[in-house]
């Protein structure tokens, strides 16, 4: 997944999730060619699952190629080293494999030790296909599918602490609380995502008018276990963007400046005709004075822009327009806060425009 | 502590990939997967107690041993579509001793099929017989030579021999390139050969025609001993060593037609009920005699009307009765000559007819014209197969939604409608997925799925994969159709001079 593709709009919330879930097709597709197509080889060659392992089988792998398409993601839009990536994502996979498989294990013993013969029996049945008897199986792989990608983000502290370097510079010590609040997104997320899964899987078997069958049920289930856990887990953090400033009028049409990153490092960049230290030069024939207007980033995410000069200068947005010339009879210019794709029209006749711009951070 | 997290580990990963291999020791619960399906299903269980065993193949390596191309493979392999709820699944006849395959000609109407302990309704499955045994059958038939036959100018022999020698009731008794033998039989009353002599096996076409032309319309005469016929010819005829050998060397199921076209009259008082004593013992020694791996097959045919005078249903009927065969008729005169009202002048005594065609395993028909007896002919020869698929649609309510396991039973009725071979095996729906919907030929008459190819997966996939790949991209194109729709131009610079 590459971030120059995915713009600063909302869609880049979905994007984390659909990555995953177009991953968690290809389990499909790989468990629909070895179910349907390969199995009498494999069955012949001995190298095929039991009926009573199918589903646990089935749920262990995707909650690890889950776990392990989150963490990909994310390394990969960090254009973390290509090991490492590797490392954190297979560590991931490999851990919520295991987790998902131990979750299992104790829920089914659980199951069978509270419940009576009769219902051991239809509970062992592997061609059972109920959401009461399997719910609890979809929970345990969506708790794994959490856990996984959850320990590899909080191991990277160890990772920097053992002296391995991975090229991101130092990581922050982590907090217990922010330990704990990530373990509990993790885990509503694959909570989340699991159930919903389960219950399209269940409904398309259950439906008649969804086709009563497992074969487009199975597919849906899992798609959308992954778009709604990759979309919950872990979705492109603000951090990733940038903001910019660009010019639309004049000499200098198409001229940006980079007014800072979410580093928590406080910024302000001037636009005006002073021909020296400004960071937006704009001759004075564009309507513009001498210091005009100022866009500040607190560090922090958020933008706004200022209003310096008695001249004209209006913001523009949908359905929406801000005056921002300077009032004498206030103590501060008037500012407010800027949103991707935001106008700011400077003169009298709005000689000069500028848009303000969310980019990726590889932009700058 | 490290040994247990060790064997902790090991253990799950055997779990899931290389512990997770059948056992080949635990037969009780050997399944095996069902190609094109997600599907299992177990080794069929068929009893051996009888002549003949019912083996159902669920196995490539079963199938490929017995279908000679791929197309033959895809029918003999079983195949199971939940949302179809449709079954199909092959089978063969074998000799229970040696286990050598048995070709019959089954129909769908000696098959009873269970499942889940519930008879499935024969109206829910068919059968499709696969790779005919080439030549190798033998068919006698049985024609009335009493004086009815010839009245009227012969009107009714004459119709039968028109359907005899109809060119393609020929061609069904003798194919090209193929070696059945044909025994042309007349009985009044005593059995014989239509020229009055020992009867014959006739070995082509030529020698058919010849003996029909010359002989079947040399009037005959005497009583209708039709029971008689029928034991004798079961029991001298098909006896005969030479009929024997042929039917051995062959492993053939003769196949007899009798045809008549009134009742079974053996003195000039006979009434109705007299011939219940009769019938029963005729039937009595029939059921002596079916007891070998291949009994002959016994079709009935009228030539007339039926007088439908018995009453009750035969199927369930075990013994004789005179409501059975002449219901309020009993007493009736069957010929009362110079008086009006004898029962062969109402027709033809078609539950004699059904009793014979029930105990000899065939089918019983009445036809009044020459064209209907030709087709009756050509059916009555029929071929036998090597295999039958068995396709199955099952009620939406039980299969549909079944969550278990689903376990079938086979049986193959004998003439007596009692199992002569019986399997059983179960069929494992996969508690996960399923594989895709089968094809249906939407213009053919046959509504029957065809197991879907593996690339409707790959479209499954490719159409799903899209769908995520356009939502992936789709809000960044609409994003960058706006600014591109609503972009600034750069203002154009002048050129100076």
């Amino acid at each position: 997944m590459e971030l120059e593709r995915i713009p600063y709009t909302w869609t880049r919330h979905l994007a984390a999730g659909l990555k995953a879930g177009s991953n968690m097709l290809v389990v499909w597709l790989v468990f629909q060619a070895f179910v349907v197509g390969a199995a009498p080889s494999l069955e012949e060659s001995g190298f095929y699952w039991l009926r009573e392992a199918e589903f646990f089988v089935l749920l262990s792998t995707a909650a690890a190629v889950l776990a392990w398409t989150s963490v990909a993601t994310e390394w990969g839009v960090r254009k973390r080293r290509l090991f490492w990536r590797f490392f954190y994502s297979s560590v991931a996979g490999f851990a919520a494999w295991v987790f998902t498989l131990l979750l299992m294990l104790i829920v089914q013993a659980l199951l069978l030790a509270s419940g009576g013969e009769v219902w051991g029996e239809t509970l062992t049945d592997p061609s059972l296909v109920s959401l009461r008897y399997r719910g609890a199986f979809w929970v345990a792989a969506g708790l794994g599918s959490g856990l996984g990608p959850w320990m590899a983000r909080s191991m990277r502290f160890f990772q920097d602490r053992l002296g391995f370097d991975d090229g991101t510079g130092p990581a922050i010590k982590p907090r217990w609380t922010s330990l704990v609040t990530e373990l509990y997104h993790h885990l509503m997320a694959g909570l989340t995502g699991s159930l919903l899964g389960a219950s399209i899987w269940y409904a398309c078997y259950a439906l008649p008018w969804l086709g009563s069958d497992l074969y487009i049920g199975s597919a849906l289930g899992l798609v959308v276990w992954g778009v709604v856990h990759g979309s919950i887990a872990w979705i492109l953090p603000e951090d990733l963007y940038g903001g910019w400033a660009r010019l639309l009028t004049g000499q200098r049409f198409g001229k940006r400046i980079f007014l800072g990153k979410l580093d928590g490092v406080h910024t302000e960049r001037f636009l005006g005709h002073y021909p020296r230290g400004l960071d937006l030069f704009v001759d004075a024939t564009q309507g513009v004075e001498e210091l005009h207007v100022s866009m500040v980033n607190d560090g922090r995410g958020r933008f706004t822009v200022r209003g310096l000069s008695y001249a004209p200068t209006r913001l523009r947005r949908f359905l929406e327009a801000i005056d921002l010339s300077y009032d004498v009879s206030r103590p501060a210019p008037l500012e407010t806060q800027l949103s991707m794709e935001d106008r700011i029209l400077v003169g009298s006749a709005g000689e000069t425009e500028f848009e303000f711009l969310m980019l990726p951070l590889d932009e700058s | 502590m490290r040994a247990a997290s060790r064997g902790l580990v090991c253990f799950l990963f055997a779990l899931s990939v290389l512990g997770c291999q059948n056992d080949p020791l635990s037969e009780t619960d050997y399944s095996t997967p069902v190609p094109g399906t997600a599907y299992r299903i177990s080794k069929d269980t068929p009893n051996t107690d009888k002549k003949l065993v019912l083996d159902v193949y669920t196995t490539r390596s079963d199938c490929r041993n017995d279908t000679h191309t791929e197309d033959e493979l895809a029918y003999c392999l079983p195949y199971a579509s939940r949302p179809r709820a449709e079954t199909h699944l092959a089978f063969s006849m074998r000799d229970a001793a040696s286990m050598d395959e048995v070709p019959l000609s089954i129909t769908a109407d000696q098959l009873t099929v269970e499942m889940s302990g519930q008879t499935v309704p024969g109206s829910n499955y068919e059968l499709f017989a696969h790779d005919p045994v080439p030549g190798g059958q033998l068919f006698v038939l049985l024609i009335d030579g009493s004086g009815s036959m010839y009245a009227n100018d012969g009107a009714r022999i004459r119709k039968v021999y028109d359907a005899l020698v109809h060119e393609e009731v020929v061609r069904t008794f003798f194919p090209p390139d193929e070696e059945n033998r044909v025994m042309l039989l007349r009985f009044s009353d005593q059995v014989t050969g239509l020229d009055g002599r020992a009867p014959i096996m006739l070995k082509n076409k030529r020698q058919y025609l010849a003996e029909l032309s010359d002989h079947i319309m040399t009037r005959g005469g005497g009583k209708t001993k039709m029971y008689e016929a029928v034991t004798h010819t079961v029991e001298r005829v098909l006896r005969r060593k030479d009929v024997k050998d042929y039917a051995n060397s062959r492993g053939t199921q003769p196949v007899v037609v009798l045809l008549t076209d009134g009742f079974n009259f053996e003195s000039s008082n006979d009434a109705c009920g007299d011939n219940v004593p009769r019938l029963q013992r005729a039937i009595d020694r029939m059921r002596e005699t079916r007891d070998v791996a291949l009994p002959p097959i016994i079709n009935t045919v009228g030539l007339g009307q039926a007088t439908n005078l018995g009453d009750g249903d035969l199927e369930i009927m075990d013994r004789v009765s005179k409501t059975a065969l002449c219901g309020q008729y009993a007493n009736k005169l069957i010929d009362a000559p110079g008086r009006s009202g004898g029962l062969e002048d109402l027709g033809i005594d078609d539950a004699s007819l059904r009793w014979l065609a029930k105990e000899g395993g065939g089918k019983s028909f009445v036809q009044d014209t020459s064209e209907g007896l030709a087709t009756v002919f050509r059916e009555t020869a029929a071929l036998r197969y090597h295999w039958y698929q068995l396709r199955l649609k099952l009620p939406g309510s039980s299969h549909l939604h079944h969550r278990q396991a689903v376990p079938f039973r086979l049986f193959l009725k004998d003439h007596l409608g009692a199992p002569a071979a019986m399997t059983s095996l179960t069929l494992y729906p996969s508690g996960w997925t399923d594989g895709p919907p089968g094809d249906v030929d939407r213009g053919s008459e046959e509504n029957w799925a065809r197991p879907a190819p593996a690339r409707r997966i790959a479209v499954t996939y490719l159409l799903l994969a899209t769908c995520l790949l356009l939502l992936t991209h789709a809000g960044a194109a609409a994003f960058h159709v706006r600014r591109a729709w609503t972009r600034r131009r750069a203002p154009r610079t002048r050129k100076s001079g």
